[in-house]
């Protein structure tokens, strides 16, 4: 008998199991665990309602309104084709909307797939009446977004949109999702983690057929906070009313602290779009106007004439000049064999009057005095050169040329004909209109430099943007500052035809060149009944004068003194 | 001589039908629900009557065995083709006979017959010849003829078709002749002639059987189909890691995903639910009584009783290798029941009849 032999066969054959078991259970325990929790536990998302947006009055402009969809689980309806018909033929829908819808909206067989969207409460009552034909149809409302001004400050709220791979990848450590909507520019997009919401959910354990066997978890979604805006909606409309449909920007910012009460970009877009008819968002991308550009703070322009009280300023700051300083303007002067020619014959001049006629032959002297690297610096002290940091993503720096940055962007030396472009503010000088309202509104708080931004409070959390001082004498801000009011106020003030009654009004005008289009119109200043309450910045894209941006600055002042808004 | 049955061997018994009964509870849930209550209960029903043929066999003098088993065998293999013509189809397969209430599955019962059968006739070579190893005869006496008693029961299991049962037939014959000693080259060039065989026996299996072959070279050939049980039991042993999700925790098992669970894929249940340490204390369970089993062949003196042993030992022990090697997915698909563990009772009554006749040897050490 072999008795040792056949143990040994036994020990060889169970030694094996034990192995075998040890490889399943040790080595591949943790990926075998995982699967068999991928097998029992789905999970199926419940969409949080987005936040609301009011402007600073609390009138709504974006809201989360209730929206009727049918949705099926996919695995359960095998044969498709006969539900859609049936349908189609109580609510009169095609079959291949809801064909396209599927295919859309699909992500695995478990998960409810929507195949109608946006029904009518008749659609809905029909369909509901009619749910024992329908098995396995699931009726539900679905948050949708709705923008009730339309247009009306599109490029401050934005739009949104379903998630495309690059904000994917971008967020998804915030927990974003395949196929989540998402904002796609303005507050929507930059307060997007407030507005968003959480996501609630539910965790059903199924059986090997799919089939529910009982709810693991409920996760109720949170809705996402309200946001309160600086924007106010009646100076808003009055703005909008009164761009019409030219190109530009309005900006209008409460000085002190920085508060965008309007900012018009125009042309403009209807957010509502993009959720409910995606056909005309192509129409909205080929537009050679490109409305979906914010030009208040991605535009860049040249500042033209509103920078020469940059070099007004850095002049008198290290007391190069005084105040009382004269140039001679014959029409035209001789730099380096160039002419440089002045938009008329002025005269003499001393700062002040330079600043009210913007005579540019005294800013080309003054700039050659001061030279570039000073201009530079000063420019890019005043804001200019860097972003505002306005709570808006794609904002633009602008251009601050100096000439160390020519050599190295175009390995080519600096001229002087450079710096008298420079100090008139043409030539490779770049300014957003943002900007430049931050600039002016300098003058109007007495030398402090704000933060512009929209946003007033988060649910109850109030948001203050503390001013950065910029240390300018008191008598070289009071000097530029009656230079600004003359400027509009005195008879032969560049922005004389915005004198009005009852208002204050200060200010400087910009004609900037724009290649060989006719140029573009600037107007910035402040405006009060005693004292500065609001800065305005106004641009008009190739409007040829810088009159047509003091005449519409004036109707808008005009119409907000009618309506008691000053 | 002493005259009292082998202590270890009750106690492992009872051990293992305790954890099987345990184990089967949990796998007659789903969804939490308590759903085959009947055949929780008709297992218990079983046992009751496997227990009470162990304590009868055990008190039953086995040499009566001697005797007893031609009638025995003649009656297995009437039962054979009784069930090839009267017999209840289940799964595709024609393996019960239905008599009055209960299910018999004479196949079980086939593989005990064979021991018995082949015990005999080794006893009378190696009475006659003193040892087989050593004879020099030709190697019909000590191999072809026990082989054609193995052969007639085989045909029949296979036409059924049970293939795991006629691979059974034929492993407890090779493993019977290496344990009394035929020589190897008889059962190496008996295995290597199978195999050269194997082509022509390729076209005598049905579709299915041929799809399990090559679906456990390649699961994912079929997973939902025949491959999707051999993925779902390896899953759901494997999910139950060093101490298993608990009793009545596994998801695989209680979700319905492995269909076969209560009877030849039981071990996924205990794998998932009891994890390594559970795994492994079964497996330690059925080598202690194997290793019990040939230690009692050897110290019994009765050359039948000793080849008895031998082949109840190898039964149990190939049949747990199979049916644990096919769960885990290192061998492919047969339907083998574990022993004491699957549901059906004719397998579980086989083994506990068996062991009675075990219990009875004991007692002439």
């Amino acid at each position: 008998m072999r008795y040792r032999q056949i143990i040994l066969v036994f020990k060889f054959l169970y030694i094996v199991l034990i192995l075998s078991l040890i490889y399943l259970q040790l080595i591949k325990g943790e990926v075998c665990y995982k699967l068999s929790i991928k097998n029992s536990i789905r999970g199926i998302p419940i969409e949080a309602a987005r936040g609301r947006i009011f402007d600073r009055n609390g009138q709504i402009l974006a809201q989360t309104s209730p929206l009727f969809q049918v949705s099926i689980i996919p695995y359960q309806q095998k044969d498709r084709d006969i539900l859609y018909k049936r349908i189609s033929q109580i609510t009169g829908i095609p079959r291949e909307i809801m064909q396209i819808n599927f295919n859309k909206n699909y992500i695995n067989p478990y998960r409810p797939t929507a195949i109608l969207e946006g029904l009518t409460k008749d659609e809905i009552i029909s369909l509901e009446e009619n749910k024992i034909f329908l098995p396995g149809i699931i009726i539900d409302m679905v948050p949708k977004r709705v923008y009730p001004n339309g247009n009306l400050c599109s490029h401050v709220i934005g739009y949104l949109s379903a998630i495309d791979s690059y904000r994917l990848t971008k967020l998804q450590a915030y927990g974003y999702d395949l196929k989540d909507i998402v904002g796609y520019s303005g507050i929507e997009e930059y307060y997007d983690l407030f507005l968003r919401g959480e996501k609630g959910g539910m965790q059903i354990e199924v059986d090997n057929r799919g089939k529910q066997v009982r709810t693991v978890s409920y996760k109720p979604p949170l809705r996402g906070k309200d946001i309160q805006l600086t924007i106010d909606v009646r100076i808003q409309k009055i703005i909008d009313e009164m761009m019409e449909d030219r190109k530009g920007v309005v900006i209008v910012m409460n000085p002190y602290d920085g508060q965008i009460i309007a900012l018009s970009s125009k042309p403009d877009y209807d957010p509502n779009i993009f959720l409910s008819s995606p056909d005309n968002i192509a129409e909205l991308l080929k537009d050679k106007d490109s409305p979906l550009f914010n030009r208040a703070i991605s535009g860049q322009y040249p500042p033209a004439s509103i920078f020469k009280l940059v070099t007004a300023l850095a002049a008198l700051d290290t007391k190069q000049i005084s105040s009382n300083t004269v140039f001679n303007c014959s029409g035209a002067i001789e730099i380096g064999n160039r002419e440089f020619k002045c938009w008329s014959v002025h005269g003499e001049q001393n700062l002040e009057e330079a600043i009210v006629h913007s005579c540019d032959v005294y800013f080309y002297n003054l700039g050659l005095v001061i030279g570039p690297e000073l201009l530079s610096k000063y420019a890019q002290k005043l804001g200019f050169g860097r972003k505002t940091k306005i709570d808006l993503g794609n904002e633009s720096e602008g251009l601050i040329p100096s000439p160390t940055w020519k050599k190295i962007t175009f390995f080519q030396k600096w001229y002087k004909g450079d710096t008298a472009n420079f100090a008139i503010g043409q030539g490779d000088v770049l300014v957003t209109p943002l900007q430049i309202i931050t600039f002016i509104s300098i003058f109007a708080n007495n030398g402090e430099l704000v933060t512009p931004h929209l946003i007033k409070a988060v649910e109850d959390k109030s948001f203050f943007f503390k001013p950065v001082e910029l240390n300018i004498k008191k008598e070289i801000l009071d000097f530029i500052r009656l230079a600004l009011y003359k400027t509009v106020n005195s008879e032969d003030g560049t922005a004389s035809v915005l004198k009005v009654e009852g208002c204050k009004i200060a200010g400087k005008t910009g004609t900037a060149q724009a290649g060989s289009k006719p140029p573009h119109g600037w107007f910035a200043g402040y405006f009060g009944k005693d004292k500065p309450q609001f800065s305005i910045c106004v641009l008009l894209e190739n409007v040829g004068s810088s009159q047509f941006a003091c005449l519409l600055a004036k109707r808008i002042i005009l119409k907000m003194l009618e309506e008691g808004l000053i | 001589m002493i005259k009292k049955v082998d202590k270890l061997i009750i106690t492992i018994t009872f051990l293992m039908i305790v954890f099987s009964f345990i184990t089967l509870y949990s796998s007659c849930h789903q969804n939490n629900l308590f759903v085959r209550k009947d055949i929780f209960f008709r297992q218990i029903f079983w046992s009751v009557i496997g227990v009470l043929l162990m304590f009868i066999f055990s008190r039953l003098d086995y040499r009566k065995l001697w005797d007893f088993v031609w009638p025995f065998y003649i009656f297995i293999l009437f039962t054979l083709l009784l069930v090839l013509f009267l017999g209840a189809s289940r799964m595709g397969a024609q393996r019960w006979l239905d008599i009055g209430i209960l299910n018999f599955q004479p196949s079980e019962f086939a593989k005990l017959s064979i021991i018995i059968l082949l015990s005999r006739k080794f006893a009378k070579v190696s009475v006659n010849k003193f040892n087989i190893s050593r004879t020099n005869i030709l190697w019909l006496e000590t191999f072809v003829f026990p082989l054609k008693f193995v052969l007639i029961p085989l045909i029949l299991v296979m036409l059924q078709p049970d293939l795991g049962t006629a691979l059974m037939l034929i492993f407890i014959f090779l493993m019977m002749s290496y344990f009394v000693g035929v020589k190897n080259k008889y059962i190496f060039s008996f295995l290597g002639i199978s195999i050269l065989f194997f082509p022509l026996f390729w076209h005598f299996l049905r579709p299915y059987q041929k799809n399990r072959l090559l679906v456990f070279l390649n699961p994912n050939r079929d997973p939902l189909g025949a491959g999707y049980t051999i993925i779902q039991s390896k899953i759901a042993i494997g999910s139950g890691r060093i101490f298993g999700k608990g009793w009545l925790g596994g998801t695989q098992n209680q979700l319905n995903f492995l269909t076969e669970r209560h009877t030849d894929f039981i071990f996924s249940t205990i794998g998932e639910e009891w994890g390594l340490v559970g795994g492994l204390f079964l497996i330690f369970l059925f080598f202690v009584l194997s290793y019990r089993i040939v230690k009692i062949s050897r110290l019994v003196s009765d050359p039948f009783a000793k080849n008895i042993c031998g082949g109840i030992a190898s039964w149990l022990t190939i049949q747990a290798f199979i049916n644990l090697a096919m769960t885990m997915g290192i061998m492919p698909v047969v339907g083998l029941p574990l022993p004491l563990f699957s549901y059906g009772g004719s397998s579980l009554v086989a083994f506990l009849i068996s062991f009675g006749i075990i219990l009875n040897i004991s007692k002439n050490i």
